[in-house]
């Protein structure tokens, strides 16, 4: 019964997230590269495309978003956010790169 | 057509007359609905019914149905509008021998105001005289289906919104604020700033005129690159900034608008699209500055005269690139 609730719960959880068309990842493990695409609502153009970052690392990571690749390192907090009018996927990559360590938050999405 | 009854007094049915006794007002809706399909139309207003008796019960005729099983109903319009009406049934009644065709029949009308007012919780006496009063009856209609215990808050502050412009719609207006933080999440962080220093009403006039943009670039415009540094980009960007400039004034939304562009380069030829941008909110702000009358007709005019700009030569994912220059709309 309590799976049941948990699985519930979790499904509503992924429809709110899909429909938003924003995700968030907690990251801890820099292990392996993170890969994503964001698919638009059909028929809906989003008009941008954002991402922020906090957190920190031992060593150099690389997010790339849209196309774009930015590089960060140490304690680091920034938005990124692009004026894009359309309805093509968006790509969002995580690749730890030459870090080993740290703790990051990311949220990204389409609006 | 869709008519709403708002009877005054108990219906009663005449059997006599195969229909009701109605005492009130009526509203009429236009709908826009795809009525290619009806056959049966006639440019009198009339709706011609086949239904078919065969096998001892009535249902739709088909193809089959043999002239002896069929009965035609007539339902016909009245052309002066109103509430009254009455049906009438028989092989070929045609409506010319209708003296008092049948509009629909009377349903009963949906406590669509006590349900907002119950939904709202507000004694506020300026929200329950909008509700109340007729003239708003289709937004206070759209008002009281929408409404939730998770959206309340935002259904006031439309209504608050409408009671002080009364040109913005309802619809939109609950959408930008239901919406308000992706709005929030488009905006520069210059942009914002000021944007949190405005009043409610400009807020949700600047985010109206955002939206109605952009909703008329989607129903203009199809391609990806069109819509981003192509022609639709050009188009949405005009008329954004003259229907905020008509709302919120010129100058702030020369502000806001010019705002929104600050942002660091994210690729090489970046600046291409911001140089553009800037360009069509200028037109788009002289345009209502001159006094435009019709906002969109003037855009659109503006438009093909060539008095925009687009980018040229996009890359495949519509990005500006070493060639691409700023051209008039007309090329």
């Amino acid at each position: 019964m309590k799976n049941y609730f948990l699985f519930i719960l979790l499904s509503i959880f992924l429809l709110i997230s899909c429909s938003k068309n924003e995700k968030e990842l907690l990251i801890d493990d820099f292990s392996k590269k993170i890969s994503d695409t964001l698919v638009p609502i059909e028929g809906r153009a989003y008009g941008a495309v954002v991402y922020e970052i906090k957190g920190d690392s031992n060593d150099t990571i690389s997010v790339t978003f849209n196309g774009v690749k930015k590089q960060f390192f140490g304690k680091f907090e920034y938005k990124f956010r692009m004026d894009y009018y359309g309805g093509m996927n968006v790509g969002f990559e995580f690749d730890p790169y030459r870090a080993t360590n740290g703790k990051i938050d990311i949220r990204y999405g389409i609006y | 057509m869709l008519i709403t009854y708002f009877p005054e007094s108990t219906m009663e049915y005449i059997e006599a007359h195969n229909s009701y006794t109605f005492q009130g007002t009526s509203v009429f809706e236009a709908i826009e609905i795809d009525s290619s399909f009806i056959e049966n139309k006639y440019i009198d207003g009339c709706v011609e019914n086949y239904t078919c008796s065969w096998g001892g019960t009535d249902h739709p005729a088909g193809g089959n149905c043999t002239a002896a099983y069929i009965t035609v109903d007539w339902t016909c319009a009245n052309s002066g509008g109103g509430g009254s009406g009455s049906s009438s049934s028989g092989s070929g009644n045609s409506p010319s021998n209708n003296p008092d065709p049948i509009l629909t029949a009377p349903t009963y009308n949906f406590p669509f105001e006590q349900n907002l007012i119950d939904c709202l919780e507000t004694d506020n006496l300026a929200i329950l005289e909008w509700i109340n009063n007729s003239a708003n009856f289709f937004q206070m209609r759209d008002a009281s289906k929408l409404c939730n215990a998770d959206n309340h808050d935002f259904i006031i502050e439309a209504i608050e919104a409408l009671l002080e412009d009364g040109e913005l719609e309802f619809n939109d207006t609950i959408y930008v604020l239901e919406n308000e933080q992706d709005y929030r999440n488009k905006m520069s962080d210059d942009e914002l700033a000021l944007f949190d220093t405005l009043s409610t009403i400009q807020q949700i006039k600047y985010l109206v005129s955002a939206k109605e943009a952009y909703d008329k670039t989607e129903e203009l415009f199809e391609t990806d690159c069109e819509k981003h540094n192509g022609k639709g980009d050009a188009f949405r960007h005009a008329l954004w900034n003259a229907l905020s400039s008509s709302r919120i004034g010129v100058g702030l939304t020369n502000l806001l608008t010019t705002r929104h562009e600050n942002n660091p380069p994210l690729y090489p030829y970046n600046n291409k699209e911001n140089q553009m941008d800037l360009f069509n909110n200028q037109v788009g702000r002289d345009i209502f500055a001159n006094g435009s009358t019709n906002i969109l007709q003037d855009i659109q005019e503006a438009f093909n005269n060539g008095e925009l700009r687009y980018l040229s030569n996009q890359a495949t994912n519509c990005w500006a690139t070493f060639s691409s220059q700023l051209t008039p709309t007309n090329l």
